[in-house]
């Protein structure tokens, strides 16, 4: 059944997903330095908006409209950057660190676009907001 | 009993139902902004809407199809919601333009706003006539 | 001037009813042997209510246009539409308050103790 709600409940799930998303990058950002540390990506999957248990018991599924979901934090699996520092107690055998594969352009970019997502799902809100309050105005 | 009220008022009333479709459509586009492989979705529903309006007008009675003469009025028009052939593909997939789903948002949040005011003062005008002008405006 | 009064009559009982009496107290005055019996000149009220309930009707159709214009696309002239309907709303009263203070006006004189 279309109604503001599920406007809303979809774009709540995008806040959603996007917060996680700028905690990963905020945790990639400050341990750019940190040795063993594996870079981590969060993994977005569109997903059918459901309102309640019940919808999902009679599989009802509305395939139009589709929030989103962090199904996975994963981490890169690239190979770490060897840095050679020999007294460093972390080194291995052959005097080299891995460091993070950060790149913090790459970090700083995906921040931004994290960003303008949230703002974007925050107005998508709004308007869903306003609309249904201006229906009110039928009642008067 | 909403057919008891002129085809415009009826497709007033509808035309809020599709709107809100519409910004549903829209919210899940902009919650999948970033998602892999998400194909942006659209919606579409102006041009049968004016099919049905002119068929109530009696301008498109020249039909051969007698499906064409039941009962279908503004009040069912539904909306067609499809995958965005326009769409560009960016290097993950994802066919989602931000900026014009943000436009179209904006465009279908004003158009609402107009067809509750619309719907708003024809049903006034109804009630203003109903009692004779002593109504509570 | 009957069809005047048979549309009034049907769109509103009240006024087919003044309307009626105006005929009836008129029709004496209307001498033999003259032509056209019927010879109730249009007072000026009801020429009045008449053009304004035209308006009205053309004002609503073109409000009705003008709304669904908006809702199939053909326009997107949103305040041409708002204008629309305002003056549809008007007209609409003033029809309602000319047809009011007639009725009023009726209903005085006919208080009026002969």
């Amino acid at each position: 059944m279309a109604d503001f709600f599920s406007s809303m409940r979809v774009s709540a799930t995008g806040l959603d997903a996007q917060m996680k998303r700028m905690n990963t990058v905020s945790s990639n950002i400050a341990n750019a330095e940190t040795p063993g540390y594996k870079r981590k990506d969060a993994e977005f999957t569109a997903t059918p908006d459901r309102e309640s248990f019940g919808d999902i018991l009679n599989n009802k599924m509305d395939e139009s409209v589709q929030g989103v979901v962090v199904s996975d934090v994963h981490e890169d699996e690239r190979p770490p950057k060897l840095v050679y520092k020999p007294d460093d107690p972390r080194a291995n055998a052959e005097g080299y660190v891995e460091m993070p594969n950060v790149n913090p352009v790459e970090e700083m970019a995906d921040m931004i676009s994290a960003q303008r997502s949230y703002e974007a799902n925050v107005t998508a809100i709004g308007a869903a907001t306003q609309m249904a309050n201006k229906a009110l105005e039928l009642g008067r | 009993m909403i057919k008891v009220f002129d085809p415009t008022i009826r497709a007033l009333n509808q035309d809020l139902s599709l709107r809100e479709q519409n910004q549903n459509v829209i919210a899940g586009n902009i919650a999948n902004a970033d998602t892999p492989g998400y194909k942006a979705k659209a919606v579409s529903f102006e041009h049968a809407m004016r099919e049905a309006l002119d068929m109530q007008d009696g301008v498109k009675l020249e039909t051969d199809d007698p499906e064409q003469f039941g009962s279908k009025g503004p009040e069912d028009v539904q909306a067609d919601v499809y995958d965005d052939p326009n769409g560009v593909e960016s290097l993950d997939g994802n066919t989602v333009d931000r900026a014009a789903e943000m436009a179209k948002m904006k465009e279908n949040q004003i158009l609402y706003n107009a067809s509750v005011e619309s719907l708003r003062k024809k049903l006034g005008m109804l009630e203003y006539g109903i009692t004779e002008g002593g109504g509570n405006k | 001037m009957n069809t005047l009064n048979s549309s009034f009559k049907q769109i509103d009982p009240d006024l087919g009813m003044i309307r009626q009496d105006q005929i009836s107290v008129r029709q004496p005055q209307v001498g033999q042997g003259q032509p056209g019996a019927d010879g109730v000149r249009p007072s000026g009220f009801f020429n009045m209510l008449q053009q304004s309930m035209e308006q009205v009707n053309t004002d609503q159709v073109a409000a009705d246009h003008s709304i669904q214009n908006l809702m199939a696309g053909k326009s997107k002239n949103i305040h041409e539409t708002m204008l629309a309907i305002q003056k549809a709303d008007l007209s609409l009263k003033t029809m309602m308050q000319v047809r009011n203070k007639i009725l009023e006006a009726y209903k005085e004189i006919m208080r009026m103790q002969v």
